[in-house]
């Protein structure tokens, strides 16, 4: 499959069906058509609409979509374009929504039974921004239940599969906007990212996904999992799309007080350099080695490779405390999901059991959150209710919050000597639909690379760095840099997306086996 | 140490969450292993490290206070399992042998 | 596990002679601000049901809370009036407790890091003076309320269904809690009393709060327990909720220092519960509800002593028009210190102590301890005495409750 030739080198032979062009253009490209008056945004739009109509059955990247709403949105822009009116940079592209923002009038789930149904009736900030900036709304993808979970596998309406071989994971949590890119379904996608639910995706579909600086965003309408590590950001298939995006998304937000009243960082004009002089990156010591697949380190070693091509000087830095993140996250995450998932009582909105006049209040609040809640977020919760029940208090969520320093410390000693971090973004491919799904602590180990980052609030990114030789799967790149230097992020992926262009000849995801409507191709 | 399917069941009643006993003898074990695999923690959490609770150190961002529209009444009680006289309707709040 | 209360009652006198009243009250005072604590709907008491609600003080999937600044601005005054430290740092916390009137099934409040603590006020009753010493003044956030249905009296008790109207969800409180307060013989209720009455003064002299306990923007929790004379063990405590007039707090305190005195002196054990002051004279025992407090991180921490916040507080208390301000200001105009860990510098406020206490409003000398009727529950009533099963192990005021362990 992955060493199969393309047609011509070109991305456009990934797909077969409907409008190629449009659907394997990059944003920039599609605006710079609507600009030229050579496409509009219903034009674009409808290729969209018609791609998820064709192979959505096979990849269940999307979990609600609202085509007559995305196409009176496109037509506005239209016309409006059409008016002379200057708009924004990515003003008529498709996005596609993970199903964690609240959009008001559009069914909100975060994948789970408890909320299915839920039309809220406001709208999240950044989800409102990418409104504002004439973006237009395909639907939402889906994820992991309430953003719980590293392959899609514990939402609530079945699994999302990895276009790339759809009998293995997306990643997750956000597996259906990750999935949606690489499917060709949306040029664009929102993510949020807890503990790598942005990244992890990204790097098992060969697309593009960056958590920015906790704060650089707002969470305002993000359906909380963990308040202290949620963030949202943007995914793409280039690293020129996903800036823009970032751009259009981020900022300061009054309704929520812990976004940073600072100026975005200028992640735009880092996305169009390729060139690394003078930029000294550190190679994580501690993320590689035993647990790590040949492949994934293999395509690792040659992705440091061409990063040192492009300029940059390469320096091993150890933070000796990453190899604790793991466990202090799975007790701060699953403490904070536990009291951010209490609203869910079925008093006020959402699912409600055996309110027959002969139960209680709490009875019918126990029924329905054992009914509506899945297997992962009933173990979270009660994990995070150990854990910070008194007499374990201190040994457990006190601990983790003390690792979490550590952590913040280890990076920081890292800043003195480099300007930015990188390590595979996960420890192996994609894996295998069902095989991790029976055994939590495999499942977590995939978010090993991720976690510190949202521990310590910086910002990090995942970028295409090829496909493992033994697998022919996507491996990931991750770069993370300090707090608010989200531009030396897209400035790094940059750089190694035009080393994998020069190595490959065409981008990554040219190499995605096709997907058809009838047809079940992408099988393995 | 272990976490018992007694134990499980205390911390899910505290969670309001209903477990069947299939749930209970899963949750117990799977648990088990996750604190085991967890409790590093406490090794490098020596009482010379300050625990760090949120990523970044903001302080003091406080919203002015000035009334803005609510939501339409019609609106928030639409989301309601049950709305009677333009308020939610829940279930009996005390339990029966409370009563 | 229905339990029938005996309200039987002890003649006053009697119990002093055997015992000394221990108290301690929790006060809320709900500010008068006028958006909610971490929203913008309206404050407003009057208003149809849910009219003033929004994502935020509904508990919305999503939704987060933005604190008011002038809350904080009221929670300073507040503490600077009751002669409290003012913390150089404080953060709000989440108390967890399911119940259909919290939106989020956590409350937003203070628990380890609260913003006022360690005051006083200087009372005196029939020409004694008394000092109330207070813990800790801290933010937090009101609950929605209930309308119970198909009950007798629109109790809870009974009641086929209860309706929600949660305009009340997320108005500004300011919880005061007081050291337990020894010491005050046969006066405690005249003490308590007088309390809440300079509470109260205060509360409208600084503008803060309508302070008006008809209306339920002051309430207070009373807390007592019987310590014999000549101990130093705390006795068991009760709690007695719903408290909502003057008259209510002297009643309240007396009776349950009577029932107490009458539970020990028949050999009995006081149980530590949570009960409901009806004006009637009825007696409930309320659920207790079962609290889990924890610092969650929510919010960014606050800075009581940043430049920006309290000097500008601690002018205005100084200046307040209100003469009784003035007054209470404190006679020589307390000095309180906040040392800015930022600029190191030192921002010094002048705090209103309220050590000269309004004399208008003073306690009208009465003549010894006035025994309030026996209520000792005729027989055939005894049905209409509730009470639920407290099957909890911390009621709602606990101080630094933590259970769920």
């Amino acid at each position: 499959m992955a060493d199969s030739p393309t047609t011509d080198g070109a991305i456009t032979g990934a797909v077969t069906t409907g409008d190629a062009e449009i659907l394997t253009a990059g944003a920039t490209e599609l605006v710079a058509a609507m600009e030229a008056g050579r496409l509009s945004s219903v034009e674009i739009t409808r290729a969209c609409l018609d791609r998820i109509e064709a192979v959505d059955d096979q990849v269940h990247a999307f979990l609600t979509v609202d085509a007559e709403r995305a196409l009176d949105q496109a037509a506005g822009i239209d016309s409006r374009r059409a008016a002379g009116e200057s708009l924004g940079p990515l003003a008529g592209v498709p996005l596609a929504v993970k199903d964690l923002f609240c959009y008001r009038g559009m069914v909100t789930t975060a994948a789970s039974r408890i909320l299915e149904g839920w039309v809220p009736p406001y709208t999240s900030t950044v989800v409102q921004r990418c409104v504002d900036a004439g973006m237009v709304i395909l639907g939402k993808t889906n994820l992991d239940e309430f953003a719980m979970g590293s392959s899609t596998e514990t939402s609530a309406f079945g699994p999302t599969h990895n276009p790339w071989a759809l009998d293995r994971i997306p990643g997750g949590s956000g597996g259906g906007s990750a999935a949606a890119l690489a499917a060709f379904e949306a040029p664009l996608a929102l993510g949020t990212d807890t503990g790598g639910s942005i990244r992890m995706p990204a790097s098992v579909t060969g697309t593009v996904g960056v958590k920015p600086t906790y704060g650089g965003s707002s969470r305002y309408g993000v359906i909380a999992m963990a308040s202290s590590l949620d963030q949202p950001g943007p995914c793409g298939r280039t690293v020129l799309d996903t800036a823009l995006l970032h751009r259009v998304i981020a900022g300061h937000d009054p309704m929520d007080q812990t976004s940073i009243p600072q100026d975005v960082p200028p992640v735009w004009q880092a996305a169009r350099s390729a060139d690394l002089s003078g930029v000294r990156l550190g190679v994580v010591t501690e993320l590689s080695g035993e647990g790590y697949a040949p492949g994934v380190t293999d395509r690792f070693a040659r992705a440091v490779a061409a990063l040192k091509d492009a300029g940059a000087e390469i320096v091993e830095i150890s933070c000796p405390h990453f190899k604790y993140a793991l466990g202090a996250y799975y007790l701060i995450q699953p403490a904070e999901v536990s009291s951010n998932l209490a609203r869910y009582d079925a008093m006020r909105y959402g699912l409600r059991l055996g309110d027959d006049g002969e139960h209680s209040a709490e009875q019918v609040m126990i029924a329905s959150r054992g009914a509506g809640f899945g297997a992962e977020a009933k173990r979270r919760i009660i994990l995070g209710t150990y854990a910070l029940s008194s007499g374990y208090y201190d040994a457990y969520y006190g601990s983790a919050q003390k690792v979490r320093t550590l952590i913040v410390r280890d990076f920081e000693n890292a800043w003195a000597s480099c300007d930015a971090l990188i390590s595979p973004t996960t420890p192996t491919t994609a894996f295998r639909i069902g095989e991790r799904l029976d055994d939590p602590l495999a499942m977590y180990q995939a978010d090993l690379c991720t976690i510190p980052a949202n521990m310590a609030g910086i910002c990090a990114g995942s970028f295409p760095a090829g496909l493992a030789a033994d697998d022919g799967l996507p491996v990931g790149l991750q770069v993370m840099a300090p707090v608010l230097a989200d531009d030396r992020i897209y400035r790094v992926g940059a750089a190694l997306e035009a080393q994998m262009e020069h190595e490959w000849g065409s981008p990554l995801l040219s190499r995605i086996p096709p997907l058809t409507a009838s047809s079940k191709e992408g099988l393995r | 140490m272990a976490l018992t399917p007694d134990d499980v069941v205390r911390l899910a009643g505290l969670a309001r969450i209903e477990l069947t006993a299939e749930e209970t003898s899963t949750l117990a074990p799977q648990l088990d292993l996750i604190l085991d695999a967890v409790a590093s923690v406490s090794q490098v959490a020596t009482a010379d490290v300050p625990p760090t609770s949120h990523a970044l150190p903001l302080v003091n961002a406080f919203r002015a206070d000035e009334v803005k529209p609510s939501m339409p009444a019609a609106e928030a009680l639409a989301m309601a399992p049950r709305a009677e006289q333009n308020r939610f309707r829940v279930p009996r709040i005390l339990d029966e042998e409370a009563r | 596990m229905s339990v029938w209360t005996t309200d039987e009652l002890l003649d006053y006198d009697e119990v002093m002679e055997r015992y000394d009243p221990v108290l301690g009250l929790e006060v809320h005072v709900e500010l008068s601000t006028a958006s909610k604590m971490f929203c913008g709907c309206s404050t407003d008491s009057d208003a149809e049901p849910n009219t003033h609600v929004c994502p935020v003080c509904l508990g919305l999937p999503g939704s987060l809370p933005a604190i008011n600044g002038h809350a904080v601005e009221s929670a300073i005054r507040i503490g600077l009036a009751l002669n409290c430290e003012i913390a150089p740092w404080c953060r709000m916390a989440r108390k967890n407790y399911f119940y259909p009137d919290m939106t989020k099934d956590y409350q937003i409040s203070q628990y380890d890091e609260p913003i006022c603590h360690d005051g006083h006020v200087d009372l005196e009753v029939d020409g004694k003076s008394y000092r109330v010493e207070i813990e800790r003044a801290h933010m937090e956030e009101d609950a929605g309320k209930s309308l119970h249905v198909g009950g007798s009296d629109g109790r809870i008790q009974g009641a086929a269904y209860s309706l929600m109207d949660y305009n009340r969800a997320g108005v500004p409180l300011i919880e005061i809690v007081t050291k337990p307060v020894r010491g005050l013989g046969a006066r405690a209720p005249q003490v308590a009393r007088a309390y809440m009455a300079h509470l109260r003064d205060i509360m409208i002299a600084l503008g803060v709060s309508h302070a008006r306990m008809e209306k339920g923007n002051l309430r207070c929790d009373a807390n007592v327990s019987l310590m014999p004379k000549g101990s130093d063990e705390l006795g068991t405590r009760t709690e007695t909720k719903n408290v909502n007039s003057l008259r209510s707090v002297e009643g309240a305190l007396t009776y349950e220092i009577q029932r107490q005195g009458a539970v020990l002196a028949s050999g009995g054990r006081v149980r530590q519960e949570t009960r409901m002051w009806q004006e009637s004279g009825e007696y409930t025992i309320a659920g207790a509800r079962e609290v889990r407090r924890r610092g969650l991180p929510l919010l960014p921490r606050t800075r009581p002593g940043a430049g920006r916040v309290l000097p500008r507080v601690g002018r205005g208390a100084a200046r307040h028009p209100a003469g009784a301000a003035r007054r209470q200001a404190g006679p020589a105009g307390r000095r309180v210190v906040i040392l800015d860990h930022r600029d190191g510098r030192r921002h010094q406020c002048r705090g209103a102590g309220p050590a000269g206490a309004d004399r208008r409003r003073r306690c009208r000398p009465r003549g010894g301890p006035k025994v309030v009727a026996h209520r000792a529950v005729p027989a055939g009533q005894r049905g209409r005495l509730r009470s639920v099963r407290g099957r909890h192990d911390a009621g709602p005021g606990g101080r630094g409750a933590e259970a769920g362990g």
